[in-house]
């Protein structure tokens, strides 16, 4: 079974309660993986630990109007940062949710390279790169991601993949019945061949998703010609031996700066 | 695809090829790994909350791990329940090394932020001191109260009574107190404050959101989820706003009228205008639920020949005036009471024995006549066209719309005036107590956790300024500005000691410079607070209170919603330091100040016996009249709610809706006579009376002149620390400008203003109150208007960032600008109306 997310614009009330969540789940994460007392982790500004956060644009002239969003991992079915991770720290769970495991990462920050979302976000000072797991600690536990717990507004939505396409699709069709404007369900459909169906779908006014905010281009990120260098690499390089020791070699000398 | 890639950035992507081939390895592995356990396993108690990270107390669930709360959830047992990012925020605010630690005794001078630590026990003795003098001397009305997230519920009220000063005075009048509440009050003859009101969201196709962004004030329990599930279930809204309410209007179907500050009420005359002159109205519900029918004399405005009788309340005791009015019934074709009529007129004129009379509803006709969408247009700057797009979307959804009726009101001079109309334009669609519409807060009444103490005989400052000062229409025990206005009039008497229960009186309230030199006359202010703010730094004890889940609190029963809660508070962590909560300061006072026979009347078994006892007291005999009310169901679940109900309660003299106030003409007449010249603002017809900066800039601003407004973000509320010097919350208005002032595009190219420079601001007749904040241009914002989040700043008090390190360096609070002036009849703070300027650095 393949589980997904559904974040509608339409409902959302910008009040980024899942933000804070998000924040404060990851820091309890902090405190839990024994990086901190549960007070300390608190102190900190730590912004690349929560995972979805809000982008503000606007349009003019005035009288304007904004056209803000919560920015987040798309958890893209063909997810191009894991392929493209050298050192097998970002692994697409079988159900669907692509993770980041930080203890795995040598901060080499090809992800953000691969990424077309722009979604990993690296932390200079630890060397670590971050992103949304969707909670899957909490997932496979039988929870709801953090920020679904948070939406007060059933913004954001959990569950299996048919059953947030299905509410996605009546969302989208009650919205187009009473505003007579045209609605889309993003990421129910492969997007690009690099990212496939995303399993973080998104509602929202068609002009809207278009115009302003998710990005259209992300099927156009240069993700072909990443492939094909890859395989150039992989030519060079040959023996996976090497590589392998090399990663070894560049991952231990990370583990000891820390 | 082809893509240009530099020599650099390819040399980058080798490097990482270089390692890919592993990717694939790890693409075939099956993940062995299971997830490591959530952080919510083991050992956590979930204990019921209601959060004060604002003022509602949205019912909430705190989880405790290791004797720390980790994280705060919504109560799952409410229908509608949810509680916002300030809440979930609250374990940073509980952990924020800035906490207050230990009692402060002042150094040096008020205003200085010198302190020391003291003990407990010399803080109580010194306070104790000075109320026992006062008591002593038979003045213990010099003792002034001021509650806000106050952490003594239920036991600081009847101390204070019991001590002997009726002095206990609520913020409410920076607030919504009284313009929103007498502006709608005069439809249903009592003061209707923002928790009497629910707009039914999820029903409504249309409505109008004027004084309200139900998304970014966010009072989530009930309001905020209402209004997210009328979201998705498609109304349209219009907003009108001096800003672009981002958390309210974005997305399809919802549209922002930008408008000039302090013009609303011409909008909202102008919509009854083209209801009116379109015959828009609900006609069958103006003749039978309203006294539209109302024979009055065009002259005078009198009811003819009514007929006034008293009638004693058997519950309160209290008399009450009731009238029975006359209608020109088109039936008979005479003159008949009302519930004689068979089909009363709407409308006409009528010779009665000589006498020419006409109906409420044709006086409301003819005062509407003069406010056209153009009249508006000029004022308000919304185009004619839009408010006739409006009125017509009101008309064709009726009821199932609304004109929402708000909140926090006291922005300007003639907020009653607003609200009078804002409830004109629902009053003639219909919308009140219908589904769709605007429904009334049903509530359960709950018993006090003490025996019932007697009342003060001394005279309240604020009844006083109501009953002898020409502000018939304040509430009371809303009116913490008039203890400054006793400071500075001696009337009714000076006030002595200030004991704040984290009010902030001073960054709340408008005129901060001019209410901090009146503190000369105070011999002790007291400050309790779990974070220092601008009146600590003018306080002479500071007592460090606990944040709300350090503590068990009184059941509450006060919510803004649409159906009866009473919702549990019980302790789930230990406070830090010294923390205590207020409610055991009391209780340490009253032991030192109340003589021992009072003490053991009132507070004895309470002493002993603790909240288990007091919540008992509260839900005694209850659970018979509302089934399911236990204390154990409250400590097992947090909350109990009842049924869902529109109905609005009123007061008026006829029983009716009163689109034509009698309360209001019983005042204005009586202010009239008294040649008070503000009288008109209580005047029962429509009418337009412009904000306070409007007379004084006569209708146009300078080049550098603005309205400084304020609105609230969903993640900040009010100038408590507990959301504005929060290290998570930080993050997040560094990510989005939440401590930006906005500022229209022409105006700051005319005054050379680039985007994201630092500027002064400063009011025009104090020009040496200046803050610095920090510019955002966009065409989000009305040119007339400089905006910002409501106390996000440091303001003119930049020394707080001493004791508040994650408080923004820069930001502005439209308080400290303001002055010690008083809306009138009403007394509201009317904050924003002054001139404010802004210069480059």
């Amino acid at each position: 079974m393949k589980v997904s997310m559904l974040y509608d614009m339409q409902a959302c009330v910008r009040c980024y309660a899942c933000s804070v969540q998000c924040g404060i789940e990851n820091r309890a994460r902090l405190s839990r993986d024994g990086k901190g007392t549960s007070e300390k982790v608190l102190e900190q500004q730590r912004p690349e630990l929560r995972f979805i956060f809000p982008v503000l644009r606007y349009i003019g002239p005035y009288p304007g109007r904004s056209i803000s969003y919560v920015h987040h991992c798309m958890h893209c079915e063909n997810a191009p940062c894991a392929r493209r991770c050298p050192a097998a720290a970002i692994e697409v769970k079988p159900y669907g949710p692509v993770v980041i495991h930080e203890e795995r990462c040598i901060g080499c920050r090809a992800c953000l390279e691969a990424c077309p979302y722009d979604v990993p976000r690296f932390n200079p000072r630890l060397g670590k790169t971050y992103k949304c797991f969707m909670c899957y600690d909490r997932l496979e536990a039988g929870l709801p991601p953090a920020c679904v717990e948070a939406c007060l507004a059933k913004a954001l939505y959990f569950g299996s993949r048919e059953e947030v396409l299905f509410e996605a699709q009546r969302r989208a069709e009650n919205y187009e019945k009473r505003l007579g404007e045209k609605f889309t369900v993003y990421g129910s459909e492969p997007v690009g061949e690099a990212t496939g169906a995303l399993h973080w779908v998104t509602v929202g006014p068609a002009a809207v998703l278009e115009k302003y905010t998710l990005r259209p281009d992300a099927a156009q990120k240069p993700i072909e010609a990443l492939d094909a260098v890859r395989t150039i690499g992989w030519v060079l390089f040959g023996a996976g031996a090497a590589g392998i020791i090399g990663h070894f070699l560049y991952s231990l000398g990370k583990e000891v700066e820390e | 695809m082809q893509t240009k890639i530099s020599r650099r950035k390819f040399l980058k992507l080798g490097g990482i090829a270089a390692f890919s081939p592993f990717v694939r390895l790890g693409d075939t592995l099956k993940p062995k790994e299971k997830a490591p356990d959530p952080v919510d396993y083991g050992g956590e108690r979930r204990v019921p909350l209601r959060c004060r990270m604002c003022a509602q107390q949205c019912p909430a669930i705190g989880v405790v791990k290791d004797g720390r709360l980790i994280k705060m959830e919504a109560n799952p047992h409410l229908p509608y329940s949810g509680i916002c990012g300030r809440s979930r925020s609250t374990p940073a605010a509980l952990y924020n090394p800035d906490r207050l630690k230990y009692p402060l005794l002042r150094l040096g001078k008020r205003g200085e932020g010198k302190f020391k630590r003291i003990s407990w026990e010399e803080a109580l003795e010194r306070i104790a001191a000075v109320l026992r003098k006062y008591r002593e001397k038979g003045e213990p009305e010099r003792v002034v109260y001021l509650p806000r997230f106050t952490s003594a519920a239920g036991l600081d009220k009847p101390f204070w009574h019991l001590y002997g000063t009726p002095n206990i005075l609520s913020y409410a009048d920076t607030c919504h107190s009284a313009g929103h509440d007498w502006g709608l009050g005069a439809y249903f003859g009592h003061p209707m404050t923002p928790g009497a009101f629910w707009m039914d969201y999820p029903n409504a196709r249309f409505g109008v959101l004027a004084m309200r962004n139900p998304a970014g004030g966010l009072c989530v329990y009930q309001f905020g989820t209402l209004f997210a599930e009328g979201r998705r279930n498609g109304g349209r809204l219009v907003a009108v706003d001096v800003r672009f309410p981002n958390e309210a209007v974005e997305g399809a179907g919802r549209k922002w009228l930008p408008i000039r500050p302090g013009t609303d009420g011409a909008f909202h005359l102008a919509l009854a205008h083209e209801i009116v002159k379109r015959k828009g109205y609900d006609e069958e519900y103006l003749r039978r639920e309203t006294n539209a029918c109302m024979l009055i004399d065009p002259e005078t405005l009198e009811p003819f020949e009514p007929e006034i009788t008293e009638k004693v309340d058997p519950k309160t005791k209290k008399k009450k005036k009731h009238v029975r009015y006359k209608v020109w019934d088109e039936v008979q074709k005479k003159v008949v009471f009302k519930d004689e009529a068979q089909q009363p007129a709407l409308r006409g004129e009528f010779n009665v024995s000589g006498r020419r009379l006409i109906t409420a509803f044709e006086a409301i006709v003819q005062a509407l006549k003069k406010y056209s969408p153009e009249w508006a247009e000029k004022i308000t700057t919304i185009p004619a066209a839009e408010i006739r797009e409006v009125a017509d979307q009101l008309i064709k959804g009726k009821p199932r719309v609304f004109v929402d009726t708000g909140w926090y009101s006291e922005r300007y001079g003639n907020v009653m005036r607003q609200f009078h109309a804002l409830g004109l334009v629902n009053t003639l669609l219909g919308v009140w107590e219908k589904k769709g519409g605007v429904g009334g807060i049903p509530k359960v009444k709950l018993h006090g956790p003490l025996p019932k103490v007697p009342k003060p005989k001394a005279v309240q400052i604020t009844k006083y300024y109501q009953k002898k000062k020409g502000y018939p229409f304040i509430v009371p025990k809303a009116g913490r500005r008039f203890v400054f206005e006793a400071l500075r009039t001696g009337e009714p008497y000076e006030p002595k000691v200030l004991f704040a229960m984290g009010q902030n009186f001073i960054g709340g309230s408008a005129g901060s410079p001019e209410l901090i030199k009146l503190l000369d006359k105070v011999e002790l202010i007291v400050c309790m607070t779990p974070f220092m703010d601008e009146s600590c730094l003018y306080a002479d004890i500071i007592l460090p209170d606990t944040l709300f889940p350090e503590r068990d609190e009184a059941l509450h029963f006060k919510f803004k919603q649409s159906m009866p809660t009473v919702a549990m508070h019980m302790k789930a962590v230990e406070p830090p330091f010294e923390a205590r909560p207020g409610s055991w300061v009391i209780l340490e006072l009253a032991k030192r100040v109340l003589k021992p026979e009072e003490f053991e009347k009132y507070f004895g078994e309470f002493s002993r016996g603790g909240w288990e006892y007091g919540w008992r007291k509260q839900l005694a005999g209850l659970e018979k009249k509302h089934p399911g009310l236990t204390l154990e169901r409250l400590k097992k679940e947090g909350v109990w709610y009842g049924k869902q109900s529109y109905k609005i309660k009123k007061k008026t003299y006829t029983g009716e809706i009163e689109i034509f106030s009698l309360l209001f003409l019983e005042k204005w007449k009586k202010l009239k006579a008294e040649g008070y010249p503000q009288a008109d603002h209580a005047h029962p017809l429509p009418l337009w009376i412009p904000p306070f900066w409007w007379k004084e800039a006569k209708g146009k601003l300078k080049d550098d002149e603005f309205i400084l407004c304020t609105g609230f973000s969903p993640l900040n509320s009010f100038t408590g620390g507990q959301t504005r010097n929060n290290p998570l919350l930080l993050e997040i208005w560094n990510q989005i400008g939440v401590d930006r002032v906005w500022i229209h595009p022409d105006r700051a190219r005319k005054l050379g203003i680039s985007d994201g420079d630092i500027v002064e601001v400063f009011p025009v007749h104090n020009t040496r109150a200046v803050a610095r904040a920090r510019v955002w241009v966009t065409p989000l914002v009305h040119p007339d208007a400089l905006f910002s989040y409501y106390g996000v700043g440091p303001g003119i008090f930049p020394q707080l960032k001493r004791y508040l390190a994650f408080m923004p360096e820069y930001g502005v609070n439209i308080n400290h600008f303001s002055k010690l002036h008083f809306a009138p009849l009403q007394g509201g703070h009317a904050t924003q109306d002054v001139i404010i300027k802004v210069r480059r650095v």
